[in-house]
């Protein structure tokens, strides 16, 4: 049962952190090949889980469960903190994911050449927060990793960002850390409400437990606690579940984003290096999406039904809202932003509909996102790199002097549009087609959404038609008057993406055979 | 005659290793006295030897002893029912003795000149505490409040540079001012019961047909002399000042010790009057972390900025007395033992940084970081760990006070609870941007000044590493804390 | 092999292909291009007919392929004579436009793209021809749209090319939004994508087997509208209706081979395709708004087709004009006949845009068709293959077009007829317009771009019939004697030499545009194998054709000698337009609708334009997403900014207080100090009593919040 593997997952990238401190300076041209090591075996070992899931088991696979913290607290019982691994069908896929695109975030940090040592070790230890964060099954587990995230990810937009990275850096910690205060009063008030009845009996006390099967099920919470379903207790007349979610919902949101709490995104990315982007709309931004379904969804099944309408309405004014904003922007990166806060709209509507298409559908845009939003935000790195601006005015007929870049970016922007084929209609169909069958939301929710793929087609097409058709030409005010095509190392993390976008976008079941089961259980839970 | 010397003998017995630390304390003044002072060539390390000695020889013999003496007995009582010897009084005294020897640590490792009238002053202020963590007879409280006062009141003057000296008068004066309160209060206290013990049955008894509010009131007097050991608001006044002048160890060990011990004392004076004190201490609470989490925010010093974010620990202490669904002050006893690493690895950082930079200023500690990466990663450590997010041991003692306050919450339906609760989480967000400052400034920010640093001793990194360390294990390993405050 | 497996191999070699010529760039490969994807088309053509052999009677292949529990959606294949006959037809179209093309594009740097593109859009049309279910149609469909992009901007550099495939694209967007709703109502309603089971539920409703799901206040009935006119969207964006027909025109700004494939031919008829596919569970409400909008569209684009001056854009609008037919035939039921006339439209139409590609590199890319005429002798074989194309979109007897036309304004009036007339009878009449506009037009065209300027127009008309029929025997009789001849070899390569490929291609079409490929009998369409296969409503108005056929010769006539007047004021008068009457000026326009929608919808989204200067690079600034950006910039971060302002302010305030506190204590205190050895007791009141009693204060205030609030 303890396989280890899911355990070297978390614990590869810090030692390779662990070395590369220890490392000194003189090697420091091995440090992004330690990273490299980390992140390539991480991959295969994500892989090697992938192959032997069993795709017909709906409850977790690869458990790993030590005991870890038994804190008598006196009178009022033992708190049993421990640590359990485990994979299902919704974060395995996400964990693949992260094994990807964290590769992909290490490959494009070659181009890092200030201070090697810091860098690499504070990514490692973000691969490992991440990655801790996907497979944890204990609340606590979980919200450690979710919070350990923010420190490598503060320090690598504040060190290694651009001209107003200070601002983007602490705009990015507080916004996250409000979203997990209130998470942890979430995990505050779980811990306080359930028990473990098993445990309880062996130490004749009870032991409040954050272990996630325990979590999941409604049996265990203690009679006439904060939590029990009865609970008298309310704040301005919101009953104490209900409160919870909410606290989960806006918890999340923050970290998916979700308008209107969504403005620290653009920022960030605007100053963050290249990978960290990459590895910011690829990865973490999932993590928001993945802990609602699995801790607002997974704990409170009785609330959820009620706030469809409220987190449908927020995953629609996302795609609306964030798609609007898209297309007024001037500069790529802010645009490929917004197009994220755009995309990640449809997540909140598939998971919503409480539906099995809307929830495979999320996990898959969210996997689709992933991967498209990376090869963005490497396509903008690109010029970036070559130029040192972003505004797409200053473009022109690109197409000419860079053919293969010209495609990259085609196949991100029409992913990203949803264009068959490619990976972000299968996760935008689906999304939207479990809403729209979805009897717990008006149906113009839906038709909306069905409105922002029309609107992402207007800015990345226009966008695309700006910056790569017509006659070639550049702005004199620019650094570099002379453009190159993609190198071989761009060239090879674009194909990679590229060929997944295709391949996920055609054959879907590689994602759905192993959500699915998970997801049917997920649904006809009690 | 008889029967009382007899007891005299039988109770001083029973605090042997407090008799041996007085002994130790006339022996040091012995020796400081027939010393002879030469500027020339101080004499620093003898005294730091002696005291080392003092406080090992001062913990070895309360371990022994008292663990001998809890396994005949719970609690015992000694000189009249002034001194109450029991398990939880022993567990503060334990983290008193460490910090004594964290101070001399922090002393030693920066070679800091002190006299030695200091740990004599020190080892009073020890005894005061102890005092204090084994008392519940007013008379006791007074003695040790006062002893640490003044001996607290020296220490942060005895320098005789201006700030020290204005620090010091501001100090005593509220300080003086707080007693005056405190020892009204007990002279209501024992107007109304004609006792001074407020574990006797007759003091709860004859409060009982006293008003309420009348009551309270007495309480918050009595409380004052209490609170303002621990600097919370608003008792508070003296203490950006007295961080900002007195020499880091000391403040360091001023900063935590009286802190606990004072603590230890208000959670027995709350639990022993079965009185609701929801208001009272959630208005100090609320006062406290606002002022001391945002007027933080400002501070350009960072041992100021700390002495604010003491007032605001304070807060976040009391917090865990608030007492409802809990029946015991669990969480705050934990959050006291956490906070020992925490602070005082805080203030052995900054004095790190000092080294370096030459100054507490944070606009100083610019590139420090960057130049020596072990301590960029102490200082994250540290400061994440006084944020209380994880993996530090700060976050598990805040996960335990909010845990405390959360379940008041369905217990009681008072909106103080959920005030507080609210409050707590707001500041604990506000309070990211100051201590993250430092680390911030410290590892994003290049020195102005090329020129070379000097390297940081060796032993000075090991000690603060060591710190942040036991931060962290003791993240991992709680249970460790746990055993030490399951005896309360 | 079996039918999956032909299809599978079919559609691999187009997915080779693509990859190839798209992947490798060498010179090499750039001059083979046209001959490597000539040689997968005419596998895929081998490919078809074995299909059609294959497939007898109606099935569907399924391939397991998203799985979500309850729902599966498969990788459908539908094998009807629909899915066999489609199948067929795009591959011989598209292999002579790419025979075409090998010489159209022959000097293009960038052939071997254009190359690519082709294979990728017959691998997406074959797909949208073989989807057993909505979600894979929906799938191809939008595939088949990016390479219709892909291809509109072919030659990207230029800015209308590019502009055209943008607004293209979006378009088609904006249509296929509704499609994809249609298709989420459906699968509500049916819980299946796929056509056959969705033809059965359907089936099953009538007969109470099965129910279908509805919401709200909205009937069975009604949501069955509402899903055949959503879904209508899609076939109105692709086909090119009213009021998304505007991209059609703009798109010809692509090579012209490829507009005859793709927007004239086949993508375009992908709508008709989809409506005829759905057309069991359109209810009929939606057939009669989606014969309205066709028979509207229709006549509004041959109005316009009247008064325009280049040689694509006539087409374009006939395009329009003949897809509305086939809208209007879905509408009224009659799915055979509309089948049937997408089937003679797809080739008589590219055979039209094949000759007018002819033309326009004949005259090095002049596309006016005043500044043209006199082509009859230079491009024999050509002018005889667009007059059997042009005559059968004419619906003249004897060509397909009278056929399919004839069938389709039958049916249109049987429908009216069923209906007991009323408004009904706007379809037919409207209908009947339209087709006699469509004589007009083709005429005026035919005449401005082939017939020689000078001469008595009668005779030349006689003359030209006759030789144009006598030519067509001739290289029809020279063809089929080929073989038997002793030098046939000599003889085809003769031929073949003399014809070239642009001949070949349109003399095919135009071949495939005679009557005797889809019927026995030329005057009426009774007899044609297509309709029986496909099914058709009876119908006993036999006068209808011939009335129509009637005043078409008259309108044809007066276009005639309209048109000649109309050249020799052009020469005469080059001012001309400005004397334009506003009928005139509304047809050239199209009604103003891209007008409209430039000035109207666009600024919505950019602000009002300033259209003297080139498109400003911020344009969203000004329109909604700017205000919206504007407003996201200012308020909801503005919130968060002025969160933070507020939290600095009070610990501001929290922080000087502290301070004033503290630094007037301290001040107090060394006065005190040092005023102490002086004064002595002089110091009676100031700070440090004021901050005492202050604390008391504290205390008290704390006293009284307790004692009398709480």
């Amino acid at each position: 049962m303890n396989s280890g593997l899911l355990t070297s997952l978390i614990f590869l990238p810090l030692v390779g952190a662990g070395i590369i401190l220890l490392l000194p300076d003189v090697y420091k041209a091995s440090f992004k090949w330690i990273n490299l090591i980390c992140n390539v075996l991480n991959l295969i070992n994500a892989l090697t889980l992938y192959g032997s899931f069993n795709k017909t088991e709906p409850s977790y696979q690869f458990l790993e469960h030590y005991e870890w913290i038994r804190l008598d607290i006196g009178k009022s019982g033992v708190i049993s903190i421990d640590y359990v691994l485990g994979l299902d069908g919704i974060n395995l896929p996400m964990v693949i994911l992260s094994a990807i695109i964290l590769l992909i975030g290490g490959i494009s940090s070659f181009s890092i050449v200030r201070r090697p040592k810091a860098y690499y070790s504070l990514f490692l230890l973000l691969c490992s927060s991440v990655m801790g964060c996907f497979v944890a099954l204990d609340l606590f587990l979980f919200f450690l990793f979710f919070e350990f995230m923010l420190l490598p990810m503060y320090f690598l937009i504040g060190i290694w960002g651009g001209e107003n990275r200070e601002y983007a850096s602490l705009k990015f910690i507080i916004y996250t850390l409000v979203g997990s205060v209130l998470i942890l009063i979430v995990m505050i008030a779980v811990g306080m409400s359930y028990t473990d009845i098993f445990f309880s009996k062996e130490y004749g006390k009870t032991v409040h437990t954050f272990d996630f099967r325990q979590l999941k099920d409604t049996t265990n919470i203690i009679k006439n606690s904060f939590l029990s379903i009865d609970s008298p207790w309310k704040l301005m007349g919101i009953p104490a579940r209900e409160l919870m979610f909410v606290l989960l919902f806006i918890g999340f949101g923050i970290k998916l984003p979700m308008v209107p709490f969504h403005t620290w995104l653009p920022d960030a990315h605007v100053e963050a290096p290249t990978a960290i982007s990459v590895i910011l709309a690829g990865v973490l931004l999932k993590i928001g999406g993945y802990g609602l379904i699995r801790i607002g969804y997974g704990f409170f099944p009785d609330i959820a039904p009620d706030f469809t309408v409220w987190v449908a309405g927020a995953g629609v004014l996302s795609v609306i809202y964030g798609a609007l904003n898209a297309l007024a922007q001037t500069d790529l990166k802010k645009l490929i932003a917004y197009s994220s806060v755009s995309h990640m709209g449809f997540v909140l509507l598939g998971i919503s509909a409480l539906n099995a298409e809307g929830i495979n559908g999320a996990v898959y845009q969210m996997f689709s996102h992933g991967i498209l939003s990376a090869m963005l935000f490497l396509c903008a790195g690109v010029i970036y790199d070559q130029t040192h601006n972003r505004e797409i005015a200053n473009y022109r007929g690109l197409a000419k002097k860079m053919p293969f870049f010209t495609v990259a970016v085609s196949v991100a922007f029409f992913g990203s549009l949803g264009l068959p084929t490619l990976s972000g209609f299968i996760g935008e169909f689906f999304s939207l087609l479990g809403a729209f069958q979805s009897d717990l939301m008006p149906k113009w929710m839906p038709v909306l959404g069905v409105l922002g793929i029309v609107l992402s087609a207007v800015y990345l097409l226009w966008t695309f038609q700006k910056m790569f058709f017509g006659e070639y030409y550049i702005s004199e005010k620019l650094e570099k008057d002379k453009i190159v095509d993609l190198d071989r190392r761009e060239m090879l993390m674009l194909t990679v993406l590229g060929v997944l976008a295709f391949l996920f976008g055609i054959f879907p079941n590689l994602i759905f055979d192993i959500s699915n089961q998970t997801v049917q259980e997920f649904l006809t839970r009690p | 005659m008889n029967k009382h010397l007899q007891e005299i003998i039988e109770s001083t017995r029973l605090i042997l290793p407090e008799v041996i630390l007085i002994a130790g304390i006339l022996l040091l003044t012995g020796i400081v006295s027939f010393t002879k002072k030469t500027p020339e060539k101080p004499k620093f390390k003898r005294f730091y030897f002696y005291s080392f000695a003092l406080v090992i020889l001062y913990y070895s013999f309360s371990h022994s002893h008292y663990e001998a003496l809890f396994e005949k007995g719970d609690a015992f009582h000694a000189f009249g029912d002034i001194l109450l010897l029991d398990k939880g009084g022993m567990s503060f005294r334990y983290l008193i003795q460490l910090s004594v020897f964290l101070f001399l640590l922090h002393g030693v490792a920066f070679r800091y000149r002190y006299d030695g009238e200091y740990f004599i002053l020190i080892f009073t202020a020890v005894l005061g505490m102890a005092i204090m963590t084994m008392t519940t007879h007013f008379m006791g409280i007074y003695i040790g409040i006062e002893l640490v006062s003044i001996a607290s009141y020296l220490l942060v003057s005895l320098n005789k540079k201006k700030e020290n000296f204005e620090a010091g008068i501001k100090y005593l004066i509220f300080g003086a001012t707080s007693s005056a309160l405190m020892l009204y209060g007990i002279s209501l206290f024992y107007g109304i019961s004609h006792t001074l013990n407020f574990l006797d049955p007759l003091f709860l008894h004859s409060i009982h047909f006293n008003a309420d509010w009348a009551v309270q009131s007495i309480c918050f007097l009595v409380l004052g002399g209490i609170l303002f050991k621990m600097a919370a608001a608003p008792f508070h006044i003296w203490a950006p000042d007295v961080y900002e002048a007195t020499p880091a160890p000391i403040i360091s060990f001023l900063s935590y010790a009286p802190k606990v011990a004072a603590l230890l004392l208000m959670a027995r004076f709350i639990e022993a009057l079965h009185a609701d004190f929801t208001v009272i201490l959630s208005v100090i609470i609320i006062v406290s972390l606002f002022v001391g989490n945002f007027s933080a925010l400002w501070q350009k010093d960072a041992k100021r900025m700390l002495g604010y974010s003491g007032i605001a620990h304070a807060g976040f202490m009391l917090i865990g007395l608030l007492k409802a669904g809990f029946d015991d002050f669990y969480s705050a006893y934990f959050y006291a033992a956490a906070y020992l690493p925490v602070t005082m690895g805080a203030f052995f950082l900054l004095d790190v940084f000092k080294k370096q930079a030459g100054s507490y200023l944070i606009e100083d500690f610019k590139g420090l970081g960057q130049h020596s990466v072990i301590l960029g990663i102490n200082a994250i450590i540290l400061m994440v760990a006084l944020t209380g997010l994880p993996p530090t041991i700060g976050f598990t003692a805040k996960l335990l006070i909010f845990s405390s306050v959360a379940d008041s919450l369905t217990s009681g339906s008072s909106p103080f609870y959920f005030t507080v609760l609210a409050f707590g989480l707001i500041n604990t967000a506000v309070s990211i941007y100051y201590y993250l400052k430092i680390p911030y400034i410290a590892v994003v920010k290049s020195r102005y000044k090329t020129h070379n640093l000097a390297g940081i001793p060796l032993h000075l990194l090991l000690i603060l590493t060591l710190f942040s360390l036991s931060a962290i294990l003791l993240f991992i390993y709680p249970q460790y804390l746990g055993g030490l405050l399951n005896n309360i | 092999m079996s039918a999956q497996n032909i299809i599978f191999l079919n559609l691999f070699f187009y997915l080779l292909g693509f990859l190839i010529l798209f992947g490798f760039k060498s010179y090499i490969l750039s001059q083979f291009a046209g001959w490597l994807s000539l040689v997968i088309n005419v596998l895929g053509v081998l490919f078809s007919l074995s299909l059609i052999m294959n497939v007898t009677s109606e099935r569907g292949i399924e391939i397991p392929w998203i799985n979500l529990g309850d729902t599966v959606v498969s990788f459908d294949i539908l094998l009807n004579d629909q899915t066999t006959f489609m199948y067929f037809l795009v591959q011989i179209i598209a292999f002579f436009v790419q025979l075409f093309s090998t010489k159209y594009l022959a000097k293009d740097p960038a052939i071997s793209r254009y190359y690519a593109y082709l294979n990728l859009f017959i691998l997406s049309m074959l797909g949208v021809i073989i989807a057993g279910n909505l979600m894979q149609l929906y799938f191809f469909w939008e595939l088949v749209g990016f390479c219709s992009y892909l291809l509109i901007g072919f030659w990207y550099e230029k800015s209308a090319p590019a502009n055209a495939s943008l607004k293209a694209f979006l378009i088609n967007r904006i249509g296929d939004a509704g499609l994809l709703i249609g298709i989420f109502l459906v699968f509500y309603l049916f819980k299946t994508f796929n056509f056959m089971e969705l033809r059965d539920r359907f089936a099953g409703v009538s007969t109470g087997v099965f129910h279908l799901n509805t919401f709200g206040s909205w009937s069975a009935g009604q949501l069955l509208t509402a899903a055949g006119i959503l879904m209508f969207c899609g076939a109105v964006a692709k086909s090119a209706q009213f009021p998304l027909q505007v991209w059609l025109p703009d798109a010809m700004e692509g090579p012209t081979p490829a507009s005859a494939l793709i927007h004239a031919a086949t993508m375009v008829a992908a709508g008709v395709f989809l409506l005829a596919r759905v057309s069991p569970i359109l209810s009929h409400d939606a057939g009669f708004v989606i014969a309205i909008v066709g028979s509207f569209t229709s006549i509004l684009a041959a109005y316009s087709a009247i008064f325009q001056y280049d040689i694509k854009k006539v087409l374009a609008y006939s395009t329009i004009s003949q897809l509305g037919f086939m809208i209007a035939g879905i509408g009224v039921g009659a799915v055979g006949a509309s089948l049937f006339h997408l089937t003679t439209h797809a080739f008589f139409k590219a055979g039209l845009f094949l000759s007018a590609g002819a033309v326009i590199h004949h005259l090095h890319h002049q596309q006016d068709m005043r500044k043209m005429g006199n082509l009859q002798d230079e491009m024999e074989v050509v002018f005889y293959g667009y007059a059997i194309c042009a005559a059968s979109l004419a619906g003249i007897p004897l060509f397909s077009g009278f056929l399919s036309k004839d069938a389709l304004l039958i049916s249109a009036y049987a429908y009216a007829e069923a209906h007991h007339f009323s408004y009904y009878l706007i379809i037919p009449v409207l209908l009947l317009i339209s087709s006699v506009m469509t004589a007009y037009y083709i005429m005026r065209q035919f005449v401005m771009v082939f017939l020689n300027r000078q001469g008595n127009p009668i005779e030349e008309t006689y003359h030209d019939i006759l030789s144009g029929l006598e030519g067509v025997k001739k290289s029809f009789h020279d063809l089929l004697t080929a073989d038997d001849d002793a030098q046939g070899d000599e003889k085809i390569i003769n031929f073949l030499q003399k014809l070239g490929v642009f001949e070949i291609s349109v003399l095919a079409m135009s071949l495939a545009s005679l009557w005797f490929v889809f019927s026995a009998s030329p005057f009426t369409f009774s007899d044609v194998w297509f309709i029986k296969i496909f099914g058709q409503t009876e119908s006993h108005a036999a006068w209808i054709p011939y009335t129509v056929l009637g005043v078409s010769l008259a309108s044809m006539i007066a276009s005639f000698f309209i048109t000649q007047n109309e050249i020799r004021n052009f020469y005469v008068n080059s001012d001309a337009q400005k004397s334009d009457s506003w009928l005139r000026k509304i047809g050239l326009n199209h009604f103003y609708l891209d007008y409209f929608y430039f000035n109207y919808i666009r600024p919505v989204f950019t602000g009002k334009l300033n259209t003297t200067e080139p498109e400003p690079a911020a344009s969203f600034k000004k329109g909604l997403p700017g205000v919206v950006h504007y407003a996201d910039s200012t308020y909801i971060d503005g919130i968060t900014k002025i969160l933070a302002r507020g939290l600095m302010f009070i610990s501001g305030i929290s922080e000087k207080a502290e301070r004033l506190l503290i630094d007037n204590f301290v001040n107090g205190v060394s006065e005190y100090a040092r005023k102490s050895g002086h004064y002595g007791r002089k110091m009676q009141g100031g700070q440090i009593q004021f901050y005492l009693v202050l604390m008391i204060a504290l205390v008290i205030c704390i006293l009284i919040l307790k004692t009398f609030l709480f």
